[in-house]
Formats: C-alpha cells, sequence, structure tokens
C-alpha cells in the first residue's frame, strides 16, 4: 500500500472497506470474536479502541521525529497501556456494567495489533492530519465490523438488539407444547463456536464482494 | 491438590485460551501452517507465558496492589503499564537466549519471535490471574500458595494453547490440499475450522464438577 | 585513563537513547495517577451499588445492605448483610452464597428474614452458565421467583417440572438440570446451617 503519497481524506475512507481491520487486515481478532456476543458490548469494544487508536496515533505522531530505533515499540507500547488504562478506568467509573460485561478484553486493548500496526505503519512516518485520519478511520472501520458482528450474534443468539427484546420469545409449557410462538436462540451464537463461525462466513462474504468489485 | 488439578484442566481444556477466551487468535489464524512451527511456537508461548505471570504476580501482589507488603500507597493504576513491559522484556529475553544458543530455531521463527509480544494469551493470562474470578491466585484470597496455583495455571494454559495450534496445524496441512472455495481460502476457512473444534472442545464443559 | 570517557559515552549514549521514554513514563505515569485519583471513589460506589441493588431486589422493604463487621464471629462475617429499611430498622438478611455450577462457580444472593430461616427471593450475582441454557436461573425470572416463601429451616429440593413442588420443592429449568441443582445445593450448603444463627443475631441486634 503506498501510504506515504495518500491525502487524510482518502486514508480516512480506506478505514471503512478497503482497508478494514477485520475483514482485509485480519487484525484484532481477539476482541472481534470474544466481545461481540451483545451488540453493546461489541460497540463499546469499538469506540474504546478507536479512542485509544486516535490517543495513540495523535502521539506517536507528534514524537515521531524523536523516534530512536530502539526504543520505537517500548514507546508504542506504553503510550497504548497509557491510553488503554484511561479507557478502563473511564469505562468503570462511568459504565460499570459495560466494564464487567467486557472483562479482561479492555485491557486487552493494549496488544490489539491493529493498534500497533497502524502506529507503526502510518503514524510514526506521517503529520498530524493524516494520523488523526487514519486513525478515526480505521477506528470507524472497526467499530463497524463489530457492530455487524455484534448484531448477528445477538439477534440470532439472544433475540434481543442492545438488551431490548426484538424477536419474540419462543415459551414453551411442562410438557413441551408451545405457548407462544418466537424465535428459539441459536444459543450457539452466543459461544465461542458462533464466532468462529459468523466471522469466517463474514470473512468469506467480505472477500466475495472484493472479488466481484475487482472483476467488475 | 484437587484445586491444583482443577486450575490445570480448566486453564488446559474446559476454558481453553483460544477456543473459549480467544486469546491468542493472530498466530492461530497465521502461523499454524505446519505441525512442527506450531509445536515450537507453543512450546514458546507456554514458556514466555509462566515466567510472566509469575513476575507480573509477584510485581502485583507485593508492590501494586492495595495493602500490599512492600506498598506504600495503591498504584494499581499502573498495572497494566507494568504487566506488558515485563511481556516485552521476557520475550527480549527469550529471544536474546535463543538466538545465542539455538541459532537455526531463531532463524526458522523470523518475526514471530518479537511478535509474540503482542499475542494476546500471554497478556491475557497475567489479566486472568489478576481477575481472580474464583480466588484461587490473588495474594489477599489465596495466601502464598496464589504464586503456586498462578504457575500451575499458566503452564497448563501454554499447553492448552500449544494444544490448539498444533490441531490447528494438522487439520491446515490437510486443507492446503483441499479444494476450498476462493472467497473462504486464509482466514475464512481457518476461522469455520475452527469454530467446528470449538464446539467439539465444548464437550468438555462441566468437567469441572 | 582511557576507560573514562568510554564509560561516560556509555551512559550518554544510553541517555540519549532513552531519555524519551524516561520523559513518557514520567509524564504517563502522573496523567494516569490524576486519572486514577479522579475516578477511584466513582469506582468504588459502582462495585458496592451492584451489591446493594441486589439486596434491595431480594428483600423486600430494604433500602440498602450493611455487611456484618467483625464484631461478631468471625466465620459468619463473609459475605453477610443486614437488610435495612429507610430507618435504620432490620427487615431481613442478605447471605452471599458461593459453589460450583455447570461450568463455573456461581454466586448467589439469598434474601432472608430477620428469623433467618425464611427465603424472601434470591438473585444471581455472578454465573457463567451455558447461555440460553443454565443462564436462565440468571436470565428468566420465573426460576428464581420460586424461591420467596420456601424456608431453609430444612434443606430445599428441586424436582423437574413434571412432579408438583409443594412442600419445600422447586421445579428445575427443563435441559438445565445441573445448573438449577447447582443453586439450589449452593443455597442448601450455606443457610440451612446459617440461618437459625442468624435469627438468634437478629433478636440480640435489635
Amino acid at each position: 500500500m503506498a501510504d506515504a503519497t495518500l491525502s487524510p481524506l482518502v486514508r480516512f475512507r480506506r478505514g471503512f472497506f478497503a482497508e478494514n481491520a477485520v475483514f482485509v487486515q485480519v487484525l484484532g481478532m481477539c476482541p472481534t470474536l470474544a466481545v461481540t456476543n451483545s451488540l453493546d458490548g461489541a460497540i463499546t469494544m469499538g469506540i474504546a479502541t478507536s479512542f485509544v487508536l486516535l490517543c495513540s496515533n495523535i502521539v506517536v505522531s507528534l514524537l515521531r521525529n524523536l523516534l530512536q530505533p530502539h526504543v520505537r515499540i517500548l514507546i508504542f507500547t506504553v503510550t497504548i497501556a497509557t491510553f488503554v488504562t484511561i479507557a478502563d478506568y473511564t469505562l468503570k467509573a462511568r459504565f460499570y456494567d459495560l466494564s464487567v460485561k467486557l472483562g479482561p478484553y479492555v485491557p486487552l486493548i493494549i496488544v490489539n495489533c491493529l493498534i500497533i500496526g497502524r502506529a507503526e505503519v502510518c503514524a510514526s512516518k506521517q503529520g498530524l492530519p493524516a494520523a488523526v485520519m487514519d486513525g478515526l478511520g480505521q477506528g470507524i472501520g472497526f467499530t463497524g465490523a463489530l457492530a455487524v458482528l455484534g448484531t448477528i450474534r445477538e439477534l440470532l443468539g439472544a433475540g434481543t438488539l442492545l438488551n431490548a427484546r426484538v424477536l419474540p420469545e419462543l415459551t414453551r409449557a411442562a410438557d413441551g407444547t408451545i405457548e407462544q410462538i418466537g424465535w428459539d436462540p441459536w444459543s450457539i451464537m452466543i459461544m465461542p463456536a458462533g464466532a468462529f463461525i459468523t466471522l469466517g462466513i463474514l470473512m468469506g462474504l467480505a472477500n466475495w464482494i472484493a472479488g466481484r468489485r475487482k472483476a467488475a | 491438590m484437587g484445586t491444583i488439578v482443577l486450575i490445570a484442566l480448566t486453564a488446559a481444556i474446559i476454558n481453553n485460551f483460544v477456543l473459549y477466551y480467544f486469546l491468542g487468535i493472530c498466530p492461530f489464524i497465521g502461523v499454524s501452517r505446519q505441525v512442527s512451527m506450531a509445536v515450537g511456537m507453543g512450546l514458546a508461548v507456554t514458556f514466555v507465558m509462566t515466567v510472566s505471570a509469575t513476575v507480573t504476580w509477584v510485581i502485583n501482589n507485593l508492590i501494586l496492589a492495595a495493602g500490599a507488603p512492600l506498598v506504600i500507597a495503591d498504584l494499581s493504576f499502573i498495572k497494566y503499564v507494568i504487566f506488558i513491559m515485563v511481556i516485552a522484556g521476557m520475550v527480549q529475553l527469550v529471544e536474546m537466549y535463543v538466538r545465542k544458543f539455538y541459532p537455526g530455531l531463531y532463524k526458522s521463527f523470523g518475526i514471530f519471535l518479537p511478535l509474540i509480544t503482542t499475542n494476546c494469551s500471554i497478556l491475557g493470562c497475567c489479566l486472568l490471574v489478576d481477575l481472580d474470578k474464583n480466588g484461587w491466585f490473588a495474594l489477599a484470597q489465596a495466601g502464598p500458595i496464589g504464586l503456586l496455583h498462578t504457575i500451575v495455571f499458566a503452564l497448563a494454559a501454554g499447553g492448552g494453547f500449544a494444544l490448539a495450534i498444533t490441531l490447528m496445524a494438522g487439520i491446515r496441512e490437510e486443507l492446503d490440499v483441499a479444494d476450498v472455495p476462493r472467497p473462504l481460502r486464509g482466514a475464512g476457512i481457518t476461522l469455520l475450522v475452527a469454530g467446528i473444534l470449538a464446539m467439539a472442545f465444548m464437550g468438555f464443559a462441566g468437567m469441572g464438577r | 585513563m582511557v576507560e573514562q570517557p568510554e564509560r561516560k559515552s556509555l551512559v550518554g549514549k544510553y541517555l540519549r537513547e532513552s531519555w524519551l521514554v524516561i520523559a513518557c513514563a514520567i509524564v504517563f505515569g502522573c496523567a494516569l495517577a490524576g486519572v486514577a485519583g479522579a475516578t477511584r471513589d466513582r469506582i468504588e460506589r459502582n462495585k458496592q451499588e451492584a451489591t446493594q441493588a441486589a439486596i434491595r431486589e431480594v428483600v423486600p422493604g430494604a433500602a440498602r445492605g450493611v455487611e456484618l463487621s467483625d464484631a461478631e464471629p468471625a466465620d459468619l462475617a463473609d459475605g453477610i448483610y443486614r437488610a435495612l429499611d429507610a430507618d435504620g430498622t432490620q427487615v431481613g438478611w442478605a447471605v452471599t452464597a458461593r459453589g460450583a455450577g455447570f461450568a463455573d462457580m456461581i454466586t448467589v444472593l439469598v434474601g432472608l428474614k430477620p428469623d433467618g430461616i425464611s427465603v424472601t427471593g434470591i438473585a444471581i450475582l455472578e454465573s457463567n452458565e451455558t447461555p440460553g441454557l443454565g443462564d436462565k436461573i440468571k436470565s428468566g425470572p420465573r426460576y428464581r421467583d420460586q424461591f420467596a416463601g420456601t424456608t431453609v429451616a430444612r434443606p430445599i429440593e428441586g424436582v423437574p417440572r413434571t412432579e408438583p413442588a409443594d412442600g419445600n420443592k422447586i421445579h428445575t429449568i427443563t435441559a438445565a438440570t445441573i445448573s438449577s441443582q447447582s443453586v439450589v445445593a449452593i443455597i442448601n450448603q450455606r443457610c440451612v446451617e446459617l440461618g437459625p444463627r442468624l435469627g438468634r443475631l437478629a433478636e440480640d441486634l435489635e
């Protein structure tokens, strides 16, 4: 990717589809699979990651001329860890239930390959506007991907969306007869296996769409 | 003794790091092409995980946590920064050691050795020990034996990770000669197979009783 | 004499390479300390609030729960709350009980009347059961509502839905027998022995 000459606006848009973090770059898999069993968790994780990505890109871009080769990665890591801690504490203070739901996956943003990747590829080489737009674009693309996954998994796996019931619940009486017609949730969707399978199918879909676009 | 077996079983199989906690997915999808490389990576990760978990346990419980023996104030806010720096340091040490004494192995690992730093499973192991949902690890709840529990947990978790990627590598060696639909090639089919593996491992749920 | 300048330049070299790291460490450390200090109380309150909300749920009429401090016998003090109403009179007990579920540990909050024997309700504080199946102990109110009105003077029994649930029995969730029975076992193990002691304690504290 000839990144050096891209304008900030192009970078911004590339983050959505062409260089989508999840479907194209295949980065940041751990949170993508882990927290997308509910839509609110997915969106929260996406926003938290975007926040860290943006701040880290800004700091790294500002410091880019001072980076020595040996300590580059260390600076990236410390910067990211700091912003993740800030995000974690903010979540715990303001959105405690979501913080408990996301559990250890918030601090795991530190090792999200996406953030270190962007710092390495873009922020450490580009000026502030490019870094900001790149961070925003990638963040939005990442959040979008998580949201798609979260919607599918929560809807099919529990019949709810954002914890509000969307599909009517199928209830049975004691002897097994159906009391109320509704969606019998595919529990596998909320479980790890469902995450893998859903993402796998979506990847295939994304690749297929990309293939059609190229051919067109 | 029973607790230790339970911890080991839980970490390795019932709550397998890759197939249940989704930790270490990036190398899972990326590295696992050959069984030999997968085993090597698994061993390296296990080693780094055990050492890191031990060191972070010591630092966390003796220095950082509120009320810890060697502390002057509640320093838990730099916990994550310290964790990741310990891990990065350990990986550097391992890298230097392997480079000096096993240069052939070092070459075949290539970029993947320093990439272990960003392996979610190692930081994830340290975080799970810190989160300590069952009161097995924290000094305040389990006492000094928490350290032993932590070591067992990390060893077993690394073993479970090695098991998962070796299984995956074996399957992928077969997949490479299979006729996979074009859109699914690469990450797609790997994820689908991982899903089936995860379903298989679900059978272990409830073993803890 | 040759060593001196070499050593100086080595230290200088290290400093030149690492000054940024040290500077960052100091700046970030201060920032984190600031954020932690600003949010600490809020977070503490949030942690308490989860349990407090559950106490209000399991003991009707309770406004808040006060944990038994170590003035009382040591083995009682762990996770036992006096449920007080707005005026401060005790309207019940809230007891946390923990044990093995199907997939992981389950933490139950049991609401009891001041006599320590009659159950007013239960809440599941922590559980990690199979979503859609064992998870119904937490998600579906039907299972939990059954416990109100039972007693821990003798062990509660879980029976399948085909049998009548009279006496001190509750229906287990179909296809989630182990999770359902686990909750019952956890409650029994904690409360059957504890109940009368709490009853006597309530009388002493009045």
